[in-house]
C-alpha cells in the first residue's frame, strides 16, 4: 500500500502529461490545451459525480483549469498530474457544496466521515427522489453513489475509476491512507448493498 | 472461539484493498487464504467488482464543443491583465525613480529629460534679476505686521517664478494672496511638489536683497 498505480501505458500517459505541464509552465498554450484535451472529460465526469449537476460541473472544469495555469509556474512534476488537478478540483467541488444558497443535492459530510456508520442509499432517503436529477442519472448505482457522503464518494471514484493509489487518493483528499482505505471499504460496502437489494 | 462470521468481519475491510491492490504481501496472502476457502466474502469480492465495473461503464459526459475555447479565452485574458498590470507597475516604478531624482516627479510618468534642470535655471535667473530689480531700482513698500508675515504660507515662492497674464512678475504681496495651488498652477509645475525646487532659491533672494542694502 503506498505506491502510485502506473505501470504500462499508464506510465506513458503520466510522462506525457508531465512533459506538456512542463511546457505549459515555461509558457506554451499548446500544450496547456493538450492538457485541457486529455483530462476535461474525466474532469468533468469526476466533478458531475461531485456536485450532481452538470452546468456547475462545466464551470468548474473551467475553473480547475484556469487555477492549474495561474498555478503552472509552481508546478512541479514530484507526483502525477492527475493528482495535482484533481486536488484541484476537489477542492472547488467541496466549495461548490458548501455555498451557502446551494440546494444540496448530496449528502454532507464535514470533516473525516471515514468512521461514521454507512448511509441508508437511494430509497431509504426521503430527499432521494428530490436529491437527484433524474434527467442524468441513469442507473442504481449511480443513484448510489450521488447519496454517499461527498469524501467517501470521491474517495471511491479516484480509486476505482479513475485509477488513484490510496496514497494519491490521500494527497488529493487531504487525509491519510488509512482513512482513504476506510472510506473506499465504506463506499463499495454501501454500493454493494445496494445492488443487492435491488437485485 | 472466532466464528465464522466474525472472521469474514476481520477480513471485510482488507477486501476492498486486495482488490485495489493496496495491501501489503503478507497481508494480502492471508486474506486471499481466507477468501479461497469463505463463499461469504468470495460473493462480496464478485460484488465489489461488479461495483466498480458499474462505476466505470456509467456514461462519460460529453465535453462542450466550446469548453476549451472558454478556457483559451480566459486564460488569454487573464495574461493580458498580467501584462497591463505588470506595464502599470514598471512604469509606477520608474515614476518613482524620477521621483526620487526629483520631488516633482513622485507617482508620475517620467518627466522630459533636463526640464527640471531648465526650470531651475530660469527660476534662478528670474530670482537673481529680482533681487537686481528690488536691491537697486524699487524702494521698498510699506512693512507688514510680523504677526501677518509669520502666518504667510511656508514654503514662499519667490516672486520671479510668478507671472501675471502680461508675463510680468508679480509683486510678492500679491503672492500672499494665492494658495499653494493657485501658485502651482501659475508657474505651470505640475503639482505643489514642485516648489520644492524652487524653495532654495529663497536663499539667493535673501542674500541679494541684503547685498543690495549693504550697497544702498
Amino acid at each position: 500500500m503506498g505506491e502510485p498505480k502506473v505501470d504500462g501505458p499508464a506510465l506513458d500517459a503520466a510522462k506525457e502529461d508531465v512533459r506538456l505541464m512542463l511546457a505549459c509552465r515555461a509558457g506554451d498554450d499548446v500544450a496547456f490545451g493538450a492538457l485541457f484535451r486529455r483530462w476535461s472529460s474525466p474532469l468533468l465526469r469526476y466533478l458531475e459525480r461531485m456536485v450532481g449537476d452538470a452546468a456547475a460541473a462545466e464551470e468548474l472544469v473551467q475553473e480547475t483549469f484556469l487555477r492549474v495555469h495561474r498555478a503552472r509556474e509552481r508546478y512541479s512534476p514530484d507526483a502525477r498530474f492527475s493528482t495535482w488537478l484533481y486536488t484541484i478540483a476537489n477542492h472547488l467541488a467541496l466549495n461548490e457544496l458548501r455555498r451557502p444558497h446551494r440546494h444540496r443535492e448530496h449528502r454532507s459530510a464535514d470533516g473525516d466521515d471515514a468512521d461514521r456508520e454507512p448511509l441508508a442509499l437511494a430509497g431509504d432517503s426521503p430527499r432521494a427522489e428530490e436529491a437527484i436529477d433524474t434527467r442524468r442519472l441513469g442507473s442504481a448505482v449511480e443513484q448510489a453513489l450521488s447519496q454517499l457522503p461527498e469524501r467517501q464518494r470521491a474517495a471511491l471514484w479516484l480509486t476505482a475509476v479513475e485509477g488513484l493509489s490510496y496514497a494519491e487518493a490521500a494527497s488529493t483528499l487531504e487525509t491519510t491512507e488509512k482513512s482513504v482505505k476506510a472510506l473506499v471499504h465504506r463506499a463499495r460496502s454501501a454500493l454493494a448493498d445496494n445492488l443487492h437489494s435491488g437485485a | 472461539m472466532t466464528t465464522a462470521r466474525e472472521a469474514c468481519l476481520s477480513f471485510d475491510e482488507d477486501l476492498s484493498a486486495l482488490r485495489d491492490g493496496e495491501l501489503e504481501s503478507e497481508r494480502a496472502a492471508e486474506v486471499e487464504a481466507h477468501v479461497e476457502g469463505c463463499e461469504h466474502c468470495r460473493a462480496r469480492l464478485a460484488t465489489f467488482a461488479a461495483v466498480d465495473a458499474n462505476l466505470r461503464g456509467l456514461a462519460a459526459p460529453r465535453v462542450c464543443a466550446d469548453l476549451e475555447s472558454r478556457v483559451l479565452a480566459r486564460v488569454a485574458g487573464e495574461r493580458t491583465a498580467s501584462a497591463q498590470r505588470t506595464a502599470a507597475e514598471e512604469g509606477g516604478g520608474e515614476g518613482r525613480r524620477a521621483g526620487r531624482e526629483s520631488p516633482a516627479g513622485r507617482g508620475r510618468a517620467p518627466r522630459r529629460p533636463g526640464r527640471s534642470f531648465a526650470v531651475a535655471v530660469a527660476l534662478a535667473t528670474a530670482a537673481a534679476a529680482l533681487v537686481v530689480y528690488l536691491g537697486l531700482v524699487r524702494s521698498p513698500g510699506p512693512l507688514e505686521p510680523e504677526d501677518t508675515v509669520a502666518q504667510r504660507p511656508v514654503p514662499q515662492v519667490p516672486s520671479s517664478a510668478v507671472r501675471d497674464s502680461e508675463g510680468l512678475a508679480a509683486h510678492p504681496a500679491d503672492l500672499d494672496a494665492l494658495s499653494d495651488e493657485d501658485l502651482s498652477v501659475a508657474i505651470d509645475l505640475e503639482t505643489l511638489e514642485d516648489l520644492e525646487v524652487i524653495t532654495n532659491l529663497e536663499i539667493l533672494e535673501e542674500l541679494g536683497a541684503s547685498g543690495g542694502k549693504d550697497r544702498g
